[in-house]
């Protein structure tokens, strides 16, 4: 009944975010770094057991939204999130007092866990959008603000139609801004990478709601984790599936999602050559004028391809579309930062470091991230080669 | 001593065939690996218990949901379920799985591979006061530590009373006359293994299949969890983002020096698992290998038998003297020394390996060469694509290092063309530093190197 004392079964560093420390979470809850940096909260943790009842809740609900909360604790700049449970609540989106109706269950619940001493804190709320996508409405946005106010908090949507029809975990976190914030208008590192995701484009019926709210929240990146244990229990159980594993060819069915990944990245090179572009711009000089030109004129060439890439559904001509805008992302980099530099030097003071620095800092979060997807989508098709190579080696068709 | 009270209480009567038929779902059992995992981690000292929900229907069960249970110990040192705080969690649990309305079917906890022991009755008593007909899940830990074994270490036994004394009885009532001395009947409960199989619903099953496949390492960001029960002591260790996309646990420095992003001090010590440095991408491929290694593994296996069995035959089978009915009785007379030829599974071993032949396509065979060249066209395709996909990736991860060694060789050229004393320099550092987003004291240090170094003239703009 109690646990063997043994050491084989978890193994302290790489299970290390199954641990909890009240401490540092009452240190980190006093200081409070987030309040002076909007920005603070870049990623989340999401544990298996926290993703799996997440997303068959929200399956559950069929057409209607269904809400929950959430458990776990901050680490750094990123929301740990242990454990998830359901609120008996439906149909959230016309409804802005549908938290207040679970507040007795909520209670109930908490103090339940804290009898089984689950020392984990309420992290955040999670909802469903059936078929809409990942985003915030405004009754969201709301909610959030309000949330944030009483500690780090953090909200997550899931889509699950999307989910079951793409075949992969359609999911999103977001952070909203202080209510008197102004968030970045336009592109880069606000939440339209909610809809510019590959999951598709936001439905008309919402497209107004998303629009007029999508400046006040941001997204984070997010990540899973799980154990040692998880990991070999989940092998062990697929074991049964070995023929499927033998007979999938992954390559084919994930075309669909590596083309739209891939054109995705190219018209977000684009963008991010144009926002370097538009930086060293700001540097006034002929050179970089010129560079900044060249790099709109490659980020066109890239918006096009990306264009072409998506009528033709081949990937290759989005990779040569990706190739295109990263050249002119190197040239504009190299450029803008060379006439600056000739240029001011030690003339450049205050105010205007500043701007130039959240921008420059901006356009270097998107390629960053840009980096990461495309790290992403290379590993998923390699993983696919490997599948069809191992086929070819085992039934030695194919020829040379 | 223990494995007297386990055959007591394992029944002895074979499992009928109206035995319940139980479906197990992926989540019960990574809430219980949930368990164990936190369990070690905060020193947990309890019983790992767990009650699990499900649907019954008839004589079938799911096994869809589960939640961690209190326990605790009662006077004769047993563990007994908090029933007040059981009760409220169980109303709570039905109250949120409406579509479809899930219910008590049983429960979970550690179990020797032997079987339920004495310290499972009681809270197996509780959970039976709720449902008559619930499993109990157990789950062994041992042959999870068995290296050779590849089952899922879950066995569910399902519960009967029996007879103290082993006689078949079919009761389903709580006959508790066991005061009575004139009744023969002393019921005891006796559980059974069930057989049980495994399934998911489908957002399940891409969530499970996330799980498996893009899950990283559970390894900490910061340093600063305190440990409390300590196993082993361990490097505190931050991963440290080294710019290339990839995290690398790095030995934990002075914790006067404040953390700067940019600056990945060497590791001074290896890490304890290697594997805990691996980012996403690396692995999921890895995931997939190993997936992959199994699945040709279990491949390997029934092709052995196949072989196995093809070997056995009694040679007089194998040389066409005997027919098969002889053959067979000869075989099942010599027990095991020859394996039982039957007609049937020799044409379908025959069929299989006429299909294989034609699956696997000849090497120059000029009927069917149209037919190899387009398989292997299209796979040179698929490799192209995929090639030409990290080609991409890998140009895009240059660019981005390249232009940080722009912005830094821009730091020491304007710190050089200023030719004014280290503290003007170090003014400009500062403000190329903010405009070019390089940590301020590598960009000082960068300019106080080169200052030294390189004083000649020098081409002052950089021509890539």
């Amino acid at each position: 009944m109690e646990l063997p004392v043994t050491d084989k079964l978890v193994d302290r560093q790489r299970d290390a975010l199954f641990n909890y420390s009240a401490e540092s979470q009452a240190q980190i809850n006093k200081a409070q770094p987030w309040n002076s940096d909007v920005h603070y909260f870049q990623s989340v943790r999401i544990s298996p057991i926290a993703l799996a009842k997440m997303v068959i809740h929200a399956r559950s609900g069929g057409p209607l939204e269904v809400m929950g909360i959430m458990q776990g604790y901050v680490d750094g700049t990123a929301f740990v999130i242990t454990d998830a449970f359901r609120l008996p609540v439906e149909g959230t989106e016309t409804r802005v007092n549908a938290q207040s109706d679970a507040d007795e269950y909520l209670i109930e619940y908490l103090s339940l866990c804290r009898d089984e001493s689950r020392q984990e804190n309420v992290i955040g709320w999670y909802h469903s959008h059936p078929g809409y996508g990942c985003w915030l409405s405004g009754i969201d946005v709301d909610t959030q603000q309000l949330q944030q106010s009483l500690g780090p908090m953090v909200a997550i949507v899931i889509d699950p139609d999307r989910t079951v029809s793409s075949n992969r975990v359609d999911i999103g976190a977001f952070r909203a801004y202080p209510k008197d914030y102004k968030g970045p208008t336009a592109n880069t590192s606000a939440a339209p990478t909610a809809a510019s995701s590959s999951a598709g484009s936001v439905p008309l019926t919402k497209v107004t709601d998303f629009g007029a709210h999508a400046d006040k929240y941001y997204a984070l990146r997010v990540e899973h984790y799980r154990s040692g244990l998880d990991g070999h229990l989940l092998e062990r159980l697929w074991n049964k599936y070995w023929v499927q594993t033998l007979a999938q060819n992954p390559l084919l069915t994930n075309r669909d999602y590596a083309t739209s990944q891939m054109a995705d990245v190219a018209q977000r090179a684009a963008d991010a050559a144009q926002a370097v572009a538009r930086q060293s711009k700001n540097a006034s000089s002929a050179a970089a004028a010129a560079a900044a030109a060249a790099a709109t004129a490659a980020a066109a060439a890239a918006a096009a391809a990306s264009a072409t890439a998506t009528a033709s559904g081949s990937s290759s001509s989005s990779g040569a579309g990706s190739g295109s805008a990263a050249g002119a992302l190197f040239t504009s980099g190299a450029g803008g930062s060379a006439a600056s530099g000739s240029g001011k030097g030690a003339d450049i003071v205050g105010a205007e470091v500043a701007v130039r620095d959240r921008a420059a800092k901006g356009a270097d979060a998107a390629v960053d991230r840009l980096t990461q997807d495309v790290d992403n989508v290379a590993a998923k098709e390699k993983a696919g080669l490997m599948a069809i190579e191992v086929k070819k080696g085992i039934f030695g068709g194919g020829g040379a | 001593m223990a494995d007297q009270a386990a055959n007591e209480l394992l029944s002895t009567q074979k499992a009928s065939d109206l035995g319940l038929q139980v479906v197990l779902h992926p989540l019960p059992i990574l809430e219980i690996s949930d368990f164990i995992v936190r369990g070690y981690q905060r020193g947990f000292q309890g019983a790992v218990v767990g009650a699990l929900l499900g649907q019954q229907h008839g004589r079938n069960i799911t096994i869809e949901h589960s939640f961690s249970c209190k326990a605790a110990k009662n006077n004769d040192g047993f563990y007994e379920l908090d029933e007040p705080w059981f009760r409220q969690r169980l109303e709570q649990m039905r109250l949120v799985h409406k579509s479809p309305q899930l219910d008590l079917v049983g429960w979970y906890s550690l179990v020797p591979k032997t079987g339920p022991t004495a310290q499972h009755l009681p809270i197996h008593r509780q959970i039976s006061t709720y449902n008559e007909a619930a499993v109990l899940l157990g789950f062994h830990v041992e042959e999870v530590l068995d290296q050779t074994s590849t089952a899922v270490p879950i066995t569910i036994y399902e519960s009967n009373l029996e007879p103290a004394d082993g006689h078949p009885a079919t009761s389903t009532t709580e006959d508790h006359d066991m005061k009575d001395a004139e009744t023969a009947a002393n019921l005891v409960l006796r559980f059974r293994k069930l057989q049980y199989t495994t399934d998911a619903g489908e957002a399940e099953m891409i969530a499970v299949q996330h799980i498996r496949g893009s899950g990283g390492g559970a390894a900490a960001v910061t340093a600063d969890v305190a440990e409390k029960n300590i196993v082993e002591q361990f490097d505190k260790k931050i991963a440290v983002d080294d710019g290339k996309g990839k995290r690398r646990a790095v030995a934990y420095q002075d914790p006067c020096t404040p953390k700067q992003e940019g600056a990945a001090a060497s590791t001074s010590a290896a890490p304890a698992n290697e594997d805990s440095n691996l980012s996403p991408a690396e692995s999921e491929y890895m995931a997939a290998l190993q997936a992959k290694a199994n699945a040709v593994r279990a491949l390997k296996s029934r092709l052995d038998l196949f072989i196995a069995y093809l070997q056995r035959l009694p040679p007089d089978f194998v040389s066409g003297a005997q027919t098969t009915s002889d053959a067979a009785a000869f075989a099942r007379a010599s027990t095991g020394q020859f394996t039982i030829p039957s007609n049937n599974i020799l044409r379908r071993i025959q069929a299989l390996v006429t299909n294989a032949g034609l699956a696997a396509a000849p090497e120059h065979d000029d009927p069917v060469d149209a037919q190899i060249s387009s398989l292997s066209r299209e796979i040179q395709r698929e490799t192209n694509d995929v090639r030409l996909v990290s080609l991409a990736a890998d140009l895009l991860a240059s660019v981005v290092e390249m232009r940080d060694a722009c912005k830094k060789a821009l730091v020491l050229d304007s710190a050089r063309h200023q030719r004014v004393g280290p503290r003007r320099a170090a003014a400009a550092a500062a403000a190329m530093a903010g405009l070019a987003g390089v940590p301020y004291d590598s960009a000082l240090r960068a300019a106080g190197d080169l200052e030294g170094v390189n004083d000649g003239a020098g081409p002052s703009s950089y021509v890539i």
